[in-house]
C-alpha cells in the first residue's frame, strides 16, 4: 500500500517536479538575495499616518553593530531588505516633509522575515511610537512554520549565564525537544538520527552515523533555532525536526569577553573567552570564541565496590575539550554589497576512562591470566562441546594478534609507556565554510557556499569488556567526511511574493573500521564456518586441540616465508614462535590478522528546492514550497554474495540457485518529492494562528546500511589459496549463504583466495549482513499553532502536533522461502533468516508543544516549556538499542503490534526563570522536569506456538525472541511445572509493576536537573566584570533511568539471587579491575540496574570580564 | 553484529561532557517481596529404595511449595542429614576436585560462592535444590532459564541407560539414583496419559518439555533408620547471606524395603507400526501404587519421548497406540522405524501420580510417614 502511494506520488508529480527543477536553475542565475538558512529578511510598508497613504521613496537604513543596510520604498510603500546578517537592528525611514522616525529593537534570525511596517508623521506632527516584538517570545505571529528561536539573553538565562555551552540542555528547554532515555535531544519523537543539525548552513552531522559531530558544545551562538516537523522547503533530510544555528560575527564597536571559571565537587576548570571586531565601514569583521574545558570526576573512590555505586563503564574519568571558532567575513562591492566569509571550527574533545588507575600495571589480556582462562573455557566449552583438550596458554598467546600500539608479549599498554588509558575515546572535528554573498538590490540576494565537515572519532579500548572473551579489545574509527557546496537565494517578486530556491550537492565518504585482537580468536577460531587458526600453527606444533578434531596444521605457516607476511604478524616474544630475522622456514606460528568491519559505501546527496512566501495583506502569510530530496547510493552491487535475501531457489540438493530481495530501484537512487504548506494568521493585535503541513525526509545512515568487513585486513593472504581446515579443500562459504539457515547453507560460493575466506570467516562470526539497501524514511507533520501576546511582554504559544513515519528503519528476520513456500521447523515455527535492516518500521506521534515567556530587561523573566508527546511504533520499547539499532521480532511484526515508544517521556518541560536587579543582582533558577520513562518488559510477548504468532503471556520461557534472551522477562515459571505458553504457572515475578505492553509503566515523575545561579555585575562599573556562582543539579542526582536486569537471578518473587548482575557463567569475574572493586561484575543485584551517568552536583564559581 | 560505537560514545563519552547532564535522572521502580518464609510449606519424607531386587538404598520425597502448589522457590540450598550409620560414598569428583560428601553422613548442595572463587563438590552441587515435588537440578541462574525437565537450552544433558542397552539424553533433570553410574541410572519422568498431554505442539508446552517429577530422589546409600534432618537456604542478595531458611525431619522407622518389581511385559505390535501393550503385573509387598515408565526413543533423532500409567495396585495391560510413538505428533506421522521402547515400573507406598504436578495443587499433598519405593528393571524393544 505504501509503496503504490509513493509510486503513484512519484508519478503524478513528475510534471510538477520538472517544472520546479527548471525554475530553480533559471532563479538561480538570476541575480538575488538572502542565504535561506542563515539571515533573515526585514520588509514592510510604509505609510503616511495621516490618509494612509502609501509613502513611495521613503529611504530605510538597517543599522546594527554587524552590519547597515539600505533600501527605498516603491511605489506601493513597500520595501524589502534580504540577506539581512541575525541581529538587532535600528531602521530608520526617512522622507522629505516627514519626520524621520527610527524603529528600534528589531531582531532579524535567520530564516524569519522581520516585519517593520510603519506609519510616519508629517513635520511637527508626533504620533505615538511602534513598538517592535522581540523574535524570541512566544508570540511570533508571521510565523507560518513552527519555530522557536533563542537568543543570546535566552541561552544566558536556560543555561545559567553567559557562554553556557551545555547544548543538550539548552535544547531540551524548547518544546517540542527532549531527551531520549539515554539523554540524547530528540526532536518530536524521532529517532536519535532522525533529526537536522546545521551550524552555520552546514550539515553537522558526521558522514557514517548521522548523528551530531560536535559533542554538542555550543559554542559562538548567536541564535539558535529549532524547527519542530518539517519546516520550511529549504530544510531537508532532518527527519523530525531540524536545529539550525548561526555564529556571531565581527561588530564594530567591538565586543569581547574573557571567562575563567573553576568548579568544585569535581575537578574541573574552563577557559572560555569571544573577541568580534569590524572596521567602521564594514569591510572587515572577524569573530573568534574558543573554550577551553577540563574535567576529572568519577563515581565512589577508589576501590568502590561497582556493585553498590552501580557504576559499569569505568573509575575516574578524564576529559577535556578544545573548541575553536572564527567567522571571518570581508565586505567589498558598492555598498558593501557583496561579501566572502570563511566560517571555521575546530573541536577536540577526548575522554580517558579509567583515568589514573589501571592500565599501568595491567598487561594485556594476551598475558593475562584471568583472560586467558576464559578463552580457553569458552573455547573448550562452545566451540566443540566439553571434554575436548583446551588450547594452552601459550598456544592462544602464539596466534593472537597483538592489540593495537602492543609492542611484544606481556606489554602494559597504557600508562607510562604511551599515555593510552584503559579505554580512551577521541571525537575531533573539523569544520569550515566558504561563502560568497551577492546582494545585487535590496530585494534579491544569492549565496553560494563550499563547506566540509571532518570528523572521525577515535574509540580506543584496549581493555574492554575483561569479563567477556570476545570484542575484549577495541580499536575503530567511526565517521568522515561530509564535503559539499549549496547555492541560495531569495527574490522579492512585488510586495506581496517573497521567492526562495536553491540547491545543495553533499559527498558523504565514511570511514570506519573496527580493529580487534580477541575478536580475531574468536571469529578464526571456531565460531563461524571453519577453523582457520589451525592454520596459522606449524603442523609440528598443532595444538591437540585441533587435531583431536581431525584438523591438520600448517597451512599458513607454510606459506610465511614465500608471501612474506607482516613481520607483526610474527610475534617474536611468544613462548611457540619463532621468527628470526632472516626467511627461515618453517616458522611454528604466525599470528591472526585482526577482526576488522568497515563500509565501503560513498553516498552523494542532492536536492532543489523552490518556495514562495505570499503576503496578501499584513495579517495573512502563506508559505508554500517543493523540495525534491535525492541520494545517489554508490555502494557494492547487491548480489547473492553480499545481500539479504528473503527467498531462494533451489535446485535438486537444496542448494539455492538464485536468491530473491526485498529491494527495489528506491534504495539505490532514492529521489523524494516533499511539498509544504504553511499559513500564518494574525487575528487580532494579541491573536495569532498558524498552520502548516510538510513531508519530510530522512535518509537513512550509511551505519545502517554497509557494514562490510575491511577487505585490506586480510590482503597479506591474498596469493594464497583458499582452504577450509575442516576439509582440506578450498573454503566454499564466501557469501551471505551460510548466515541464512541450513537450508542455504549448502549453497556453494567458492572463496577466491586465503583473504577472501578470512573476510568471509569475519563477515560471518562477526559483522552478519554485509550490505542491506534501504529506502529513505518519509515523514508527514502536521502541527497548529495558537499564540497569544499578554500585557507586560507575556506570551503563550500552544501547538498540536501529528506526525506519522513511513518506511522507517528496523531489524528483524524474515522467514525463509524457499522455491515460493515458507520454510518451518519440527514444531511448525518458520526458520528465519539472518536479522537485518528493513523499511518495516513505522511510528506515529501525537503530541503539543507549549511556551510560555516573559521578557523584560530588569525583573522576573524566563520561560516555561511543556512538551506532551505520545508515540507509538512497531519496535519492541526498552530495548538498551531501541533508539538507535530498532528491531521487531518477526511475531510482533506478524501481529502488527503497536507499542508506545520506550525511549520518550510523555510529558517534559523545563522552566528557565531570571530576575534581575538594577542593583546589578541576577538571580537564575533553572529547573527540568519529566514525567518519568517507560521502563518495564510488558506482561504480553510475541512468539510463535506451532507456526502461530501469539501475544502471550510474557515469561522467562516466551520471550526469547522478544528481546532477545530469557532474561529480558520480569516473571518466571515454576521450572518443574512450567504450564503452557497460553497460561504459563508463574512461579515468582521481580516484584516490580508491569502492564500489558512492554513499556507501559513509567518511572517516577522527577525534576531534574536543576542549577541555579547568583550574578552580580556592578551597574556603576559593567567594565569589571561580572562574578558568579552556578551551581549545578543541585540535588545531586546522579542516576540515570532504570533498565532492566538482564543478568537478573529470581530466587523468590521480589528477591535477587546473589548472582545477579554476573553473567550466566558466575565465574567468568574478575574481582577488580579499573581501580574499583567488583568492575567486572558490571551490572547490580536488583531487579532494575540505576547506573550514576549525571554530573554531580557542582559549584561552580566565574569571573567573566567584558573587553 | 554490528557494533556503532557511536552510540556507546553518545552514552557515554560525549556525556561526560554534556548529554549526561540531562534530565532523565531515575529511580528504582518500587519492589514488592512476599514472606517466603511464611508463605512456603516444607515436607519431607524418607524411605527405602528396593533397587531390582539386589540392593536397599536410601529415597527421598521432598514437597517444598507456594500456597497454589507451585515451587516454593526458584534457588535453594538442601543439606540432608543422616543419623549414626548413614555413610556417604560413590559422590564423583568434578574436574579432580573431590566430593565433600563423600564418608560423612549428610548429601548436600554447595550454597552461591563469590563468583571468581572456587565452589566445593557436593552431591547436589550449585545446581541442586529442593522444588514443589521433589529435589531437581533446577536452581535459577542469571541466564533466566527456566530449567524444565527437556528444555533443549538446559544446563547439559544427563545420559542413562547405558548399562541396559540404549542411551537416552535429558537436560535438567536426575537420573536415579545418585552414586551409581550414568549408564544404570533412569530417568523417572511423568508423561502421559497419567498426566495430561503436552505433546500436541499446540498446546504451547515450553519446546522440548519432557514431563513431570515424580517426587522421589533415590541415592546408593544404605539407610540406617533414625530421623533424617533436611535444611534449605534460600539465598538473598548477597553472597552468605540468606532471605530464608528451613529446617525439618523425616523417620525412617523401617529399613525393610518393598518387595522386588518385576519389569513390566512390552509386547511387540502385531502388524509393523502397530500399537504397543505393556503388562504389570500385581505391586509387590507393601506397595500402594504402581506408575510403568515408557521412553520412546526416537531411532532417527535420539529424541526422548515419555509416557506413564498410574498402574495402581492390581496392574494390568496399558496400551500406547502407534500414532504416540511420534514424538512431535506430526501430521503425517515420522518414520519411527527403530525407535527403542524403553519400560519400566516404579512401586511405592503412596500416590506418586496424585500428588505430583500439575494436578495437585495442594501445598501439603499427603504423603505416608515413610516413603518407599522398589524400582523394576527395563524391558526394551526396538519397534517395528
Amino acid at each position: 500500500m505504501l509503496n503504490e502511494l509513493t509510486h503513484r506520488t512519484k508519478a503524478g508529480l513528475r510534471g510538477a517536479m520538472t517544472f520546479a527543477l527548471l525554475l530553480a536553475f533559471v532563479l538561480c542565475s538570476m541575480p538575488s538575495a538572502f542565504a535561506q538558512v542563515i539571515t533573515g529578511t526585514i520588509q514592510g510598508t510604509v505609510t503616511s499616518s495621516q490618509g494612509n497613504t502609501k509613502l513611495a521613496g521613503v529611504q530605510v537604513t538597517a543599522q546594527a553593530p554587524s552590519g547597515r543596510y539600505t533600501a527605498t520604498t516603491d511605489p506601493n510603500g513597500f520595501f524589502s531588505i534580504n540577506g539581512v546578517t541575525p541581529d538587532t537592528y535600528n531602521i530608520t525611514f526617512t522622507r522629505t516633509g516627514y519626520e524621520t522616525f527610527t524603529l528600534q529593537g528589531v531582531t532579524v534570525v535567520q530564516g524569519q522575515v522581520a516585519n517593520a511596517t510603519t506609519a510616519l508623521n508629517q513635520s511637527l506632527q508626533r504620533i505615538g511610537r511602534t513598538q517592535s516584538r522581540s523574535t524570541a517570545g512566544a508570540f511570533q505571529p508571521t510565523q507560518t512554520t513552527d519555530q522557536y528561536n533563542v537568543n543570546t539573553q535566552q541561552i544566558s538565562t536556560t543555561l545559567g549565564k553567559q557562554g553556557g555551552n551545555n547544548e543538550a540542555n539548552l535544547l531540551a528547554s524548547i518544546p517540542g525537544a527532549s531527551f531520549d532515555s539515554s539523554g540524547y535531544p530528540v526532536l518530536r519523537g524521532g529517532r536519535e538520527y532522525e533529526e537536522g543539525f546545521q551550524y552555520e548552513g552546514i550539515d553537522y552531522t558526521d558522514a557514517f552515523t548521522h548523528q551530531f559531530v560536535n559533542s554538542l558544545i555550543l559554542n559562538g551562538a548567536s541564535n539558535f533555532q529549532v524547527q519542530p516537523g518539517a519546516g520550511d522547503a529549504s530544510i531537508g533530510n532532518a527527519g523530525t525536526g531540524a536545529i539550525n544555528v548561526v555564529a556571531k560575527r565581527g561588530t564594530s564597536p567591538a565586543f569581547g569577553q574573557l571567562e575563567a571559571n573553576t568548579r568544585f565537587g569535581r575537578f574541573s576548570h574552563e577557559l572560555r573567552g569571544e573577541y568580534g571586531w569590524a572596521t567602521p565601514n564594514g569591510r572587515y569583521s572577524d569573530y573568534a570564541s574558543v573554550d577551553f574545558n577540563r574535567d576529572a570526576f568519577h563515581y565512589g573512590g577508589s576501590n568502590s565496590d561497582a556493585l553498590l555505586i552501580g557504576a559499569f563503564f569505568g573509575g575516574r574519568s578524564y576529559s577535556w575539550a578544545n573548541d575553536v571558532v572564527n567567522n571571518f567575513v570581508y565586505k567589498f562591492g558598492k555598498d558593501n554589497n557583496q561579501s566572502l566569509q570563511f566560517f571555521m571550527d575546530n573541536t577536540q574533545f577526548d575522554l580517558r576512562l579509567g583515568y589514573g588507575v589501571g592500565p599501568q600495571g595491567l598487561p594485556y589480556k594476551d598475558t593475562d591470566a584471568f583472560s586467558i582462562a576464559n578463552f580457553q573455557a569458552n573455547f573448550n566449552g562452545n566451540v566443540f562441546g566439553t571434554g575436548g583438550p583446551a588450547l594452552t596458554a601459550n598456544q592462544i598467546q602464539a596466534v593472537m594478534p597483538f592489540t593495537p600500539g602492543q609492542r611484544f608479549l606481556g606489554d602494559t599498554v597504557g600508562g607510562a609507556n604511551n599515555q593510552r588509558n584503559v579505554e580512551n575515546y577521541n571525537q575531533p572535528n573539523m569544520t569550515f565554510k566558504l561563502q560568497y554573498s551577492i546582494t545585487p538590490s535590496s530585494s534579491s540576494f544569492l549565496t553560494a557556499k563550499f563547506y566540509r565537515v571532518d570528523s572521525t572519532d577515535l574509540f580506543d579500548f584496549p581493555y574492554a569488556g575483561t569479563s567477556t572473551v570476545f570484542l575484549g579489545d577495541l580499536n575503530s574509527l567511526q565517521g568522515g567526511q561530509r564535503t559539499g557546496f549549496a547555492l541560495d537565494g531569495t527574490q522579492q517578486l512585488g510586495s506581496k511574493n517573497l521567492l526562495g530556491f536553491g540547491a545543495k550537492y553533499d559527498f558523504l565518504h565514511p570511514i570506519y573500521t573496527q580493529r580487534s585482537a580477541t575478536t580475531a580468536l574468536f571469529a578464526f577460531g571456531g565460531f563461524g564456518n571453519s577453523i582457520e587458526a589451525a592454520d596459522f600453527y606449524s603442523a609440528a606444533n598443532c595444538p591437540a586441540f585441533y587435531t583431536s578434531f581431525g584438523v591438520t596444521c600448517g597451512y599458513i605457516t607454510g606459506y610465511k616465508t614465500a608471501y612474506n607476511l607482516s613481520a607483526a604478524q610474527c610475534n617474536p616474544t611468544a613462548p611457540l614462535q619463532v621468527c628470526p630475522a632472516g626467511p627461515v622456514d618453517p616458522v611454528t606460528a604466525v599470528q591472526l590478522p585482526y577482526s576488522d568491519e568497515g563500509t565501503h559505501t560513498n553516498r552523494q546527496d542532492w536536492a532543489l528546492y523552490l518556495k514562495d512566501t505570499y503576503s496578501p495583506t499584513d495579517r495573512l502569510k502563506l508559505d508554500l514550497g517543493l523540495r525534491l530530496d535525492g541520494a545517489n547510493w554508490r555502494m557494492p552491487a547487491c548480489t547473492i554474495l553480499l545481500c539479504a535475501p528473503t527467498g531462494f531457489t533451489a535446485v535438486g540438493n537444496a542448494a539455492p540457485t538464485a536468491f530473491a530481495f526485498n529491494y527495489d530501484s528506491d534504495t539505490r537512487q532514492p529521489r523524494v518529492l516533499q511539498p509544504r504548506l504553511a499559513i500564518s494568521w494574525q487575528a487580532t493585535r494579541n491573536d495569532a494562528f498558524r498552520f502548516s503541513y510538510g513531508r519530510s525526509v530522512q535518509f537513512p545512515a550509511i551505519a545502517q546500511v554497509d557494514v562490510t568487513g575491511q577487505d585490506a585486513a586480510y590482503s597479506a593472504f591474498r596469493n594464497i589459496p583458499s582452504r577450509d581446515p575442516l576439509t582440506g579443500a578450498p573454503a566454499t562459504f564466501c557469501s551471505v549463504a551460510p548466515q541464512v539457515g541450513g537450508q542455504v547453507a549448502l549453497y556453494q560460493a567458492p572463496c577466491a583466495n586465503y583473504a577472501d575466506q578470512l573476510f568471509w570467516e569475519n563477515q560471518t562470526a562477526v559483522l552478519g549482513i554485509p550490505l542491506t539497501p534501504l529506502k529513505p524514511v518519509t515523514f508527514n507533520n502536521f502541527d497548529f499553532s495558537y499564540s497569544h501576546l499578554f500585557p507586560h511582554q507575556v506570551s503563550v504559544k500552544i501547538t498540536p502536533f501529528y506526525n506519522k513515519s513511513y518506511n522507517q528503519i528496523a531489524s528483524t528476520a524474515q522467514q525463509i522461502v524457499k522455491n515460493g513456500v515458507g520454510v518451518v521447523d519440527a514444531n511448525g515455527n518458520p526458520v528465519l533468516g539472518p536479522s537485518f535492516n528493513t523499511n518495516l518500521g513505522k511510528s506515529q506521534i501525537m503530541g503539543t508543544e507549549f511556551l510560555l515567556t516573559k521578557e523584560a530587561a530588569y525583573g522576573l523573566s524566563g520561560s516555561l516549556s511543556l512538551t506532551y508527546q505520545n508515540e507509538f511504533s512497531n519496535v519492541v520499547p526498552t530495548s538498551p538499542s531501541e533508539d538507535f539499532f530498532p528491531s521487531i521480532p518477526p511475531a510482533s511484526l506478524q501481529l502488527g503490534n503497536l507499542y508506545r515508544v520506550g525511549y520518550l517521556s510523555p510529558f517534559v518541560g523545563a522552566l528557565a526563570l531570571q530576575e534581575r536587579t538594577r542593583t546589578g543582582w541576577r538571580i537564575n533558577p533553572v529547573v527540568y522536569y519529566n514525567h518519568g520513562y517507560p521502563y518495564s518488559p510488558g506482561l504480553l510477548t510475541a512468539n510463535y506456538v506451532n507456526g502461530v504468532p501469539y501475544n502471550l503471556p510474557n515469561t522467562n520461557v516466551t520471550n526469547s525472541s522478544q528481546l532477545g534472551s530469557a532474561a529480558g522477562a520480569d516473571r518466571y515459571v515454576d521450572p518443574r511445572n512450567p504450564g503452557t505458553a497460553f497460561r504459563p504457572n508463574i512461579d515468582a515475578t521481580r516484584g516490580t509493576p508491569d502492564a500489558n505492553a512492554a513499556g507501559g509503566v513509567l518511572t517516577a515523575a522527577r525534576f531534574t536537573p536543576v542549577q541555579l545561579t547568583v550574578e552580580y555585575q556592578s551597574p556603576r562599573n559593567p567594565r569589571a566584570g561580572t562574578i558568579g556562582l552556578l551551581m549545578f543539579n543541585v540535588f545531586n542526582q546522579l542516576y540515570g533511568q532504570p533498565a532492566l536486569n538482564s543478568r537478573y537471578q529470581p530466587i523468590a518473587t521480589g528477591i535477587a539471587g546473589p548472582y545477579s548482575g554476573y553473567s550466566s557463567s558466575a565465574n567468568s569475574v574478575q574481582p577488580s579491575f579499573y581501580g574499583i572493586y567488583n568492575y567486572t561484575q558490571r551490572q547490580g543485584n536488583r531487579a532494575y540496574l540505576l547506573t550514576p551517568n549525571n554530573l554531580p552536583r557542582t559549584v561552580e564559581l566565574y569571573y567573566q570580564v567584558n573587553l | 553484529m554490528r557494533v556503532i560505537y557511536r552510540a556507546l560514545g553518545a552514552a557515554a563519552g560525549i556525556s561526560i561532557l554534556a548529554a549526561c547532564t540531562s534530565g532523565q535522572s531515575g529511580i528504582q521502580p518500587p519492589s514488592n517481596a512476599p514472606n517466603v518464609q511464611q508463605n512456603s510449606t516444607l515436607q519431607f519424607r524418607v524411605g527405602t529404595v528396593n533397587y531390582h531386587g539386589t540392593a536397599t538404598y536410601f529415597n527421598t520425597v521432598v514437597t517444598f511449595r507456594q500456597a497454589n502448589g507451585l515451587s516454593a522457590t526458584l534457588y535453594n540450598t538442601p543439606t540432608i542429614t543422616g543419623p549414626a550409620g548413614f555413610v556417604v560414598n560413590g559422590c564423583p569428583a568434578v574436574s579432580g576436585a573431590a566430593c565433600v560428601d563423600n564418608g560423612t553422613n549428610h548429601i548436600s548442595g554447595t550454597p552461591p560462592t563469590q563468583p571468581g572463587t572456587a565452589a566445593v563438590v557436593t552431591t547436589f552441587a550449585q545446581t541442586g535444590g529442593a522444588f514443589s515435588y521433589g529435589f531437581a537440578p533446577a536452581n535459577s541462574s542469571t541466564a533466566g532459564t527456566a530449567y524444565y525437565p527437556g528444555n533443549p537450552s538446559g544446563r547439559g544433558f544427563n545420559w542413562f541407560g547405558a548399562a541396559n542397552g540404549f542411551a537416552a539424553a535429558l537436560s535438567d533433570i536426575y537420573g536415579q539414583p545418585f552414586y551409581v553410574s550414568s549408564a544404570s541410572k533412569l530417568p523417572y519422568v511423568l508423561g502421559p496419559p497419567a498426566v495430561p498431554d503436552f505433546h500436541n505442539p499446540s498446546s504451547g508446552f515450553p519446546a522440548g518439555f519432557a514431563g513431570y517429577d515424580s517426587g522421589f530422589v533415590t541415592f546408593a546409600v544404605t539407610p540406617p533408620v533414625g530421623t533424617y534432618a533436611l535444611h534449605l537456604d534460600v539465598p538473598g542478595p548477597n553472597v552468605g547471606v540468606n532471605s530464608a531458611t528451613f529446617d525439618t525431619t523425616a523417620q525412617l522407622s523401617s529399613a525393610t524395603p518393598l518387595g522386588t518389581e518385576a519389569p513390566p511385559v512390552v509386547a511387540e505390535p502385531v502388524t509393523p507400526g502397530g500399537a504397543v501393550n505393556f503388562t504389570v503385573g500385581p505391586a509387590p509387598a507393601g506397595a500402594t501404587s504402581q506408575v510403568l515408565y515408557v521412553v520412546d526413543v526416537n531411532g532417527a533423532t535420539g529424541a526422548n519421548t515419555f509416557y506413564a500409567f498410574n498402574a495402581g495396585v492390581a496392574g494390568g495391560t496399558f496400551t500406547l497406540p502407534a500414532a504416540d510413538f511420534h514424538p512431535s505428533n506430526s501430521n503425517p506421522p515420522a518414520n519411527t522405524t527403530n525407535d527403542t521402547i524403553l519400560a519400566y515400573v516404579v512401586g511405592a507406598d503412596w500416590d506418586i501420580v496424585g500428588d505430583a504436578a500439575p494436578n495437585n495443587s495442594s501445598p501439603a499433598p499427603p504423603l505416608p510417614a515413610q516413603t518407599d519405593v522398589s524400582f523394576g528393571l527395563p524391558n526394551i524393544i526396538t519397534y517395528q
